[in-house]
């Protein structure tokens, strides 16, 4: 039965399935060569708009790598910022792994609070790199089957606690909604029915949130 | 009334000569400050330089005394010229760490000598003014630009170590049955590398690069270039010029580059290149025009070393493409017209 399990493991991390967002070609090249060569499936980005347009095809990412320089500021880090925080507001499960050449400390603070799982500083080896892609992958695969088997829903939320209860409940209630209406490609009646609330209560929290079908 | 005669004549005569005298004295102190305004300008505004040889001027125009004190980025000077008196024009300027206090002895003058004093005085103190700006703006900008420079090499840097890095990591640990798709990746990152690392030295080198002087196909450079930048182009024309090729390629590389730039600036819109060249006598003319492009709101500053639209791109890239092109015997001009995109227009040498 363990050895079952562990083959299942096994498959599972086969079709684990990255993204790499990194706006030099020939690095990106090389990074996929050694992801693929770890058995990953590899997609590739270039930029924040296109990361975003291939998460929104392949949702089922379990990683994503990131470079925090990207265009059209690739000497700066607010596309990486806003790529991530993109990922988050679009709920995706992914796990960002941050690959950036930019001042560390305060690259690493801004990524890990808009929700980066990990920051790796340029130059990483790739056994570093493959280490954190690894981590991702664990815990992206972990909150799946949780999320399958218990139904339960990660979400992440920055709260500040001078912000008081009211700020951090109405966050979690919204990116709940927002999750569930995702998963049932906005269906009301089953959104509420998994909320475990009426009908009316899930369009009260459409028109709270300014939450509409294209958003989900 | 004929016994008042000798005297209107007499104020008439008097009236003459002191709008005459007060004339030549206003020239003689126009002559001073202009005198004032070309010595700053030897000196390259430079103000303590200044302020040590504008003593002769200013003793012609009748001050008695110069005395200053500045305090020079931390370091404090006294200097002393003419002799002293209680009388005196006394200013404090002060611009960030640079102080300077000038004190002009002009003994106590009165009516026109006064205003001619305060005249020659105010000109030097406004010099002294924008000396200490322009000092102070040199500085700034040199640490602003070292700054930005700093973090757009330590970035290239960074990606060029990572790459070496994973490329060496792999050569050493390739799976058996990957070495084909490790080769075949080489091939086509070792180029890119040598490209990249180039760019970097040239960034860093202020020298002009090797002057060898070879035939250039444009078609092929341009191809090449687009490559690099994942560009589609349309090429209408064909020529070739004499000039080096690191030089033209690096020309190329800076004007795809701005269009490549722009484009990631407004993403809803790919660039859409459109390049004509034409023989001309003993020179190429080459147009190069972004088809989809806006027009350009900086005609201005398209030019201007270490400015970017958005400030977020290191500013250098077409000033260093004019160098290049002016250092080949070629020009290098924009056109801007006010509803259209701009086009580049580049006339290098032709090779004969």
């Amino acid at each position: 039965m363990n050895q079952q399990s562990e083959t299942a493991d096994q498959e599972q991390q086969t079709v684990a399935r990255i993204l790499l967002v990194e706006d030099d070609p020939a690095l990106r090249l090389v990074m996929r060569n050694v992801m693929e060569n770890n058995d990953y499936d590899v997609l590739e980005a270039d930029s924040r708009v296109a990361a975003e347009a291939v998460l929104k095809v392949n949702p089922d990412i379990a990683a994503l790598v990131l470079d925090l320089g990207l265009p059209p500021s690739p000497h700066t880090t607010t596309e990486g910022l806003a790529t991530i925080k993109s990922v988050m507001d679009g709920l995706y499960p992914a796990k960002i792994v941050v690959l950036t050449g930019q001042d560390e400390e305060s690259s690493a603070l801004a990524a890990v609070r808009e929700g980066a799982f990990d920051f790796l500083a340029k130059p990483s080896s790739s056994a570093d790199i493959l280490n954190a892609v690894q981590r991702a992958v664990l815990f992206y695969q972990n909150e799946r089957t949780l999320s399958e088997q218990e139904g339960l829903t990660k979400l992440q939320i920055n709260a500040k606690v001078a912000d008081g209860l009211k700020a951090v409940r109405e966050e979690a209630e919204e990116k709940l909604v927002r999750k569930v209406l995702k998963e049932t490609e906005f269906n009301v009646y089953q959104s509420a029915a998994k909320l475990g609330l009426k009908r009316e209560s899930i369009y009260y929290f459409l028109k709270k949130f300014g939450i509409k079908r294209e958003d989900s | 009334m004929a016994n008042l005669y000798p005297y209107l004549i007499l104020i008439g005569a008097s009236i003459i000569v002191a709008t005459t005298w007060l004339l030549s004295q206003a020239r003689r102190r126009a002559s001073i400050t202009k005198e004032l305004v070309s010595l700053n300008e030897e000196l390259e505004f430079d103000l303590p330089n200044f302020l040590r040889q504008c003593w002769r001027p200013l003793s012609k125009a009748g001050f008695r005394g110069l005395e200053w004190e500045l305090d020079w980025f931390g370091s404090s000077v006294l200097h002393q010229e003419g002799s002293h008196g209680e009388a005196c024009i006394d200013r404090i300027l002060e611009v960030e760490d640079i102080r300077l206090r000038v004190r002009l002895f002009d003994g106590k003058r009165r009516f026109e000598q006064r205003y001619f004093s305060t005249l020659v005085s105010e000109s030097l103190f406004l010099l002294l003014y924008t000396d200490m700006w322009v000092k102070l703006g040199t500085v700034q900008g040199t640490f602003a630009q070292t700054a930005k420079m700093n973090v757009f090499l330590q970035h290239d840097m960074k990606n060029i170590v990572q790459l070496i890095s994973l490329v060496a990591e792999q050569l050493s640990g390739t799976p058996a049955g990957k070495e084909a798709k490790l080769l075949e990746s080489l091939r086509a990152v070792m180029p890119t590398l040598r490209e990249r690392s180039e760019r970097f030295l040239n960034t860093l080198s202020s020298a002009p690069p090797d002057a060898e002087m070879t035939p250039i196909d444009l078609c092929d450079s341009f191809h090449k270039t687009a490559k690099i930048h994942d560009l589609t182009i349309i090429i209408e024309g064909s020529g070739e010029v004499l000039a080096n090729e690191q030089s033209v390629n690096s020309v190329f590389d800076n004007l795809f580059g701005n269009y490549v730039d722009e484009s990631r600036r407004n993403s809803d819109v790919q660039p859409d290149i459109k390049v004509s060249i034409a023989e001309e006598d003993d020179q190429v003319r080459i147009e190069i025009t972004d088809i989809n492009g806006r027009p350009c709101l900086w005609p201005e500053r398209l030019f201007e070393p270490f400015w970017s639209e958005k400030g977020d791109g290191l500013g250098i890239g077409l000033y260093h493409a004019r160098q290049l092109v002016t250092g080949a015997g070629g020009t290098l001009q924009a056109l801007t017209p006010a509803q259209e995109p701009m086009t580049f227009v580049v006339s290098l040498p032709r090779s004969l």
